[in-house]
């Protein structure tokens, strides 16, 4: 890995892989690889998500109850654990993405005074 | 767990699936196949770090990191079997030894009495002067009753007084501890006997016959069911039992039988003086109420007139706590003891803190190399802590185990005057004790070695492969040498204090109580009142007992007494007495002197080996009709007259009329109250002037005192089968009784004496097997260049003398500041008693030094070759 890569690469805020978890999951049931594969693409690899952190943050959304996992048939026909948002998790999603709507919002203002209040 | 279990299946599927893909990816994006995998991991990175926190995510994972350390734990003190073993016992003994005294603390102080909201309860004791009394007429009972009405302070009182009755036994009859209790009394303590308790109208006497017995009383004649209703002789009475008390209800005292207090109570000669109305009663305060408030108003209402003189008005009521009143003046004893015992417990931990930071040391590369792996500070911590809290769970459970078999000693140890709320257990109160002390000790003992765990250098000690510097074993010597005379410092106040009660008690055991104390057999009777209305009766049983009883054979000598020295239950009955002057006026009230009054048999002086000083003994011509004589004793005469003869002199008691008696001879001074008081100014009197129907027999006999108990038996039931004789003693066994509290605390304390200086000893002789055993390379250069075995001995030996002066210094500090509060313990002996002082360094001293020795002479023996070598 060479240093710019580091560089451009963010790291994960404790608890927002969950969110980006819960919102891949809206879209359709998904197996572990496939995840973190949707969201290093849809950020345009900026986010890299580290497997070490990937199944913990899955087994502990699990755990309270948001997602479920059953066995399901991967698109070449291959046996594998899928990952499905639940009801809860569904709600859980939305309070989670106005939050960090929130945070991100506030962190902004304070970080571009100008150009936030341009836009609003 | 079952969902765990399932969860972690599907997580290894998910992540073998996982790189799968990723390895196909990397093939499709031109990887070669072989390298395609290796990729696909790397990129993975650690997968049992990646399951261990998904796992983690669903266990609760301190509990199971500390299961580890637990099971790590365990297996790391049985790699050590000689330490593991040396640390718990001596943990043991600490715990044990607290967990005992605790018990016995609990027993008595802590654990609440088996009434009713028992805080409330209170003792109440007065002695009112009738001349403060407005109206004291009716006398006794009912006025008392009547300020207790008046009183608001009170929502229930009791009067009641005690004393023995003669009950049918299966052979002989039998004296029973009794009390005349009025109809408030069970209601007040709120307990309910089996059956009923009294009513009112049974304070009235005629209707007054009813008994409740104690459980123990009732066995004797069935069970509770089938003897409430019966009828049992009590003083040859007809009493109708009417209820049984609970197992282990004995209030007040050790009764065995209550009957109603009749009222109006005439009080008996024993609870009116001339001067005072004596009462004892308990009182339950309203809540609210102190005890303070509850004296102030009860003496506001006996004398509502005297204001002026509170001060005197005061002294004569006691109000207490129930409580308060039962445990008497044992409550500093036992802090005391639990304070010393404590100091056990210090010097355990100091002990075992030593042993640790040793091994420590020789754990230093284990830790670090733990530490390298990556274990955090804090989990070396919790490891060392965890270790450190088995030994002490194990030490607790050991020292339990310990407490549990020295309980049966400790129950015969403790004196019964020592009142017992609980019998002595181990309940739960004593087992959060034993649990809270053995973690204390564990958290206290741990502090050292944890922290030096956490402390340590990786690099440096890895690079030293496990070795101290200098430095470091500096440090690490000083906390031992301060553990090591800390423990000393803390074994000698405790050798102090076990030395001072020691001297008192042989000051105590080789008080001459003024009497020949061997083969002295004693007994008691009480005559029943009815029967034995008429002194000239009372003679007469008197008179013959003594010829049965001088007749067997083993009686050398026998003797009535109405006071027996030293039995304990004297019966103080203090007179006023008066010289007569010229005049022959009844003597005024005002200069009148208590005396112990003792009625005798002539042949007293002689049985008990009482020296005649001046005058005559009683005659058998000294009866009814002839002229009244006393003896008084040394202390009586020197009080009195100084260093005028009182033979001749007369005196008399107060009263209408005078009672004139001749005194006609002097003896010497006996102790009543105890060995450690002062001797009883003593007036003696002709039995046969003034017979009393309290008596206690004694006789001088040939052998042991035990072989003609039988036989004496038998002669007092020839004279009268229904007089029962009670507490056959023999004197040495009123004087061990008399004894007792101090045998408790002297025996107690040296115990624990011996145990802090075996601890200490233990743990001085560890530090200087230690030391010897790090500086053998040191030791051997030394020989190495011609130091000779004295050297070396002086060497090792001189280190640890240093230590034991320090902590002889501070120990003695330390035991002159406490030994204060020994001094009303003490008897014959000051508190700063300088041979105790010097004796007790001294022995600290000497244990300490063969404790320094024997690893010197070790040291004495290494051999320069081998010792060079070892490094």
């Amino acid at each position: 890995m060479s240093t710019k890569e580091q560089r451009e690469r963010i790291e994960l805020l404790q608890g927002t892989l969950d969110l980006l978890i819960l919102r891949t999951l809206l879209l359709a049931p998904a197996h572990g690889h496939a995840i973190a594969k949707a969201i290093e693409f849809r950020s345009d690899d900026v986010l890299q998500v580290e497997q070490g952190s990937l199944y913990p943050a899955l087994h502990r959304l699990i755990k309270r109850g948001w997602i479920s996992v059953q066995d399901g048939t991967s698109e070449n026909n291959r046996r594998a654990k899928f990952y499905r948002l639940t009801a809860s998790g569904r709600r859980q999603l939305e309070v989670e993405t106005s939050k960090w709507d929130k945070l991100a919002g506030a962190i902004a203002r304070i970080l571009r005074p100008a150009e936030t209040e341009g836009e609003s | 767990m079952n969902r765990r279990k399932r969860m972690m299946e599907d997580l290894d599927q998910d992540i073998r699936d996982f790189i799968e893909r990723e390895t196909q990816d990397n093939i499709e994006r031109g990887v070669p196949p072989e390298e395609a995998r290796y990729a696909a991991l790397r990129k993975f990175g650690n997968v049992t770090r990646v399951k261990e926190d998904a796992r983690e995510v669903w266990s609760f994972v301190w509990l199971e990191q500390l299961w580890q350390d637990v099971l790590f734990g365990l297996r790391t003190l049985r790699k050590a079997p000689g330490f593991t073993a040396v640390a718990v016992l001596i943990l043991a003994l600490g715990i044990g030894a607290n967990t005992a005294m605790f018990s016995v603390v609990d027993a008595v102080l802590l654990h609440p009495l088996p009434y009713s909201h028992p805080e409330r309860i209170v003792f109440l004791w007065g002695a009112p002067v009738i001349d403060r009394v407005p109206d004291p007429k009716p006398y006794g009972a009912l006025a008392v009753a009547g300020w207790f009405t008046h009183a608001r302070s009170f929502e229930d009182t009791a009067i009641y007084q005690t004393g023995d009755v003669n009950m049918a036994g299966a052979d002989w009859p039998e004296r029973v501890k009794a009390a005349q209790v009025t109809s408030d009394f069970f209601r007040l303590l709120g307990i309910q006997p089996y059956g009923r308790s009294f009513l009112a109208q049974e304070s009235v006497p005629g209707r007054d016959q009813v008994a409740v017995l104690s459980d123990q009383l009732c066995r004797r004649y069935g069970a509770p069911p089938d003897v409430v209703g019966r009828s049992v002789l009590v003083n040859r009475m007809p009493f109708t039992v009417v209820g049984v008390m609970p197992a282990g209800f004995t209030y007040p005292g050790k009764t065995q039988i209550w009957m109603p207090l009749p009222l109006p109570w005439t009080f008996a000669a024993s609870h009116i003086s001339d001067q005072a109305i004596y009462f004892t009663s308990i009182a339950r305060l309203r809540p609210g109420v102190s005890v303070e408030q509850a004296r102030d108003e009860i003496i506001r209402v006996a004398y509502p007139a005297s204001q002026e003189n509170s001060n005197a008005a005061s002294k004569d009521f006691e109000v207490k706590p129930l409580r308060e009143a039962l445990i008497a003046n044992n409550r500093g004893v036992l802090w005391l003891l639990l304070g010393a015992v404590a100091f056990v417990l210090l010097i355990a931990c100091a002990d075992v803190a030593n042993l640790l930071l040793g091994r420590a040391v020789a754990r230093e590369r284990e830790m670090t190399v733990r530490a390298a792996l990556g274990a955090s500070r804090w989990r070396l911590m919790r490891q060392t802590m965890v270790e450190t809290l088995l030994l002490s769970g194990l030490g607790g459970l050991s020292g339990l185990l310990l407490a549990t078999w020295s309980l049966g000693a400790i129950r015969l140890l403790v004196p019964s005057s020592m009142p017992l709320a609980a019998p002595i257990r181990i309940d739960g109160v004593v087992l959060v004790f034993t649990l809270a002390v053995s973690l204390a000790s564990g958290l206290l003992f741990g502090l050292f070695p944890s922290f030096h765990a956490s402390r340590s250098d990786l690099s440096r000690s890895l690079k030293e492969g496990g070795h101290l510097d200098t430095s470091d074993r500096g440090l690490l010597g000083h906390t031992r040498s301060l553990l090591t005379v800390s423990e000393g410092a803390l074994s000698l106040v405790l050798l102090v204090g076990a030395g001072l009660f020691l001297r008192s008690f042989a000051r105590l055991s080789e008080v001459n109580p003024g009497f020949n104390t061997e083969r002295l057999l004693t007994a008691q009777v009480t005559l029943a009142e009815g029967v034995y209305q008429d002194s000239s009766k009372r003679n007469e049983f008197y008179e013959d007992v003594l010829q049965r009883v001088a007749a067997l054979p083993g009686a050398r000598s026998v003797a009535f007494t109405s006071n027996l020295p030293l039995s304990g239950t004297v019966v103080t009955t203090a007179f006023r007495m008066q010289v007569k002057e010229q005049s022959q006026q009844p003597p005024p009230v005002g200069d009148a002197q208590f005396a112990l009054l003792t009625s005798v048999s002539p042949s007293y002086f002689r049985t008990l080996g009482i020296p005649l000083l001046a005058g005559r003994l009683f005659e058998d011509g000294d009866r009814d009709g002839a002229p009244k004589v006393a003896i008084v004793s040394e202390s009586l005469a020197r009080a009195y007259w100084g260093r005028e003869n009182p033979l001749g002199k007369n005196v008399s008691f107060p009263g209408p009329q005078p009672d004139w008696r001749e005194i006609v001879g002097v003896v010497g001074d006996t102790r009543h109250a105890g060995l450690s008081a002062e001797p009883s100014e003593e007036l003696y009197l002709p039995l046969r002037q003034s017979a009393s129907p309290v008596a206690f027999l004694t006789i001088r006999t040939e052998g042991a005192p035990p072989l003609i108990t039988a036989a004496v038996r038998r002669a007092v039931a020839e004279v009268d089968r229904n007089e029962p004789l009670s507490d056959f003693l023999t004197m040495e066994e009123h004087i061990s009784n008399s004894m007792a509290p101090s045998h408790f605390r002297t025996v107690l304390l040296g115990i624990f004496a011996a145990l802090a200086l075996t601890l200490a000893v233990v743990g001085l002789y560890g530090v200087m097997s230690y030391t010897v055993s790090r500086r053998t390379h040191e030791i051997g250069v030394r020989m190495a260049m011609g130091a000779r075995p004295e050297d070396v001995l002086r060497l090792v030996v001189g280190e640890g003398f240093k230590l034991t002066m320090v902590a002889v210094g501070i120990g003695l500090i330390g035991a002159l500041a406490l030994v204060r509060s020994l001094s009303s313990l003490l008897y014959g002996v000051r508190p700063l008693d300088p041979l105790t002082f010097v004796a007790a360094a001294l022995a600290l001293t000497a244990a300490a030094l063969l404790a320094t020795y024997l690893p010197a002479r070790r040291a004495t023996k290494v051999d320069p070759i081998v010792a060079l070598r070892y490094e």
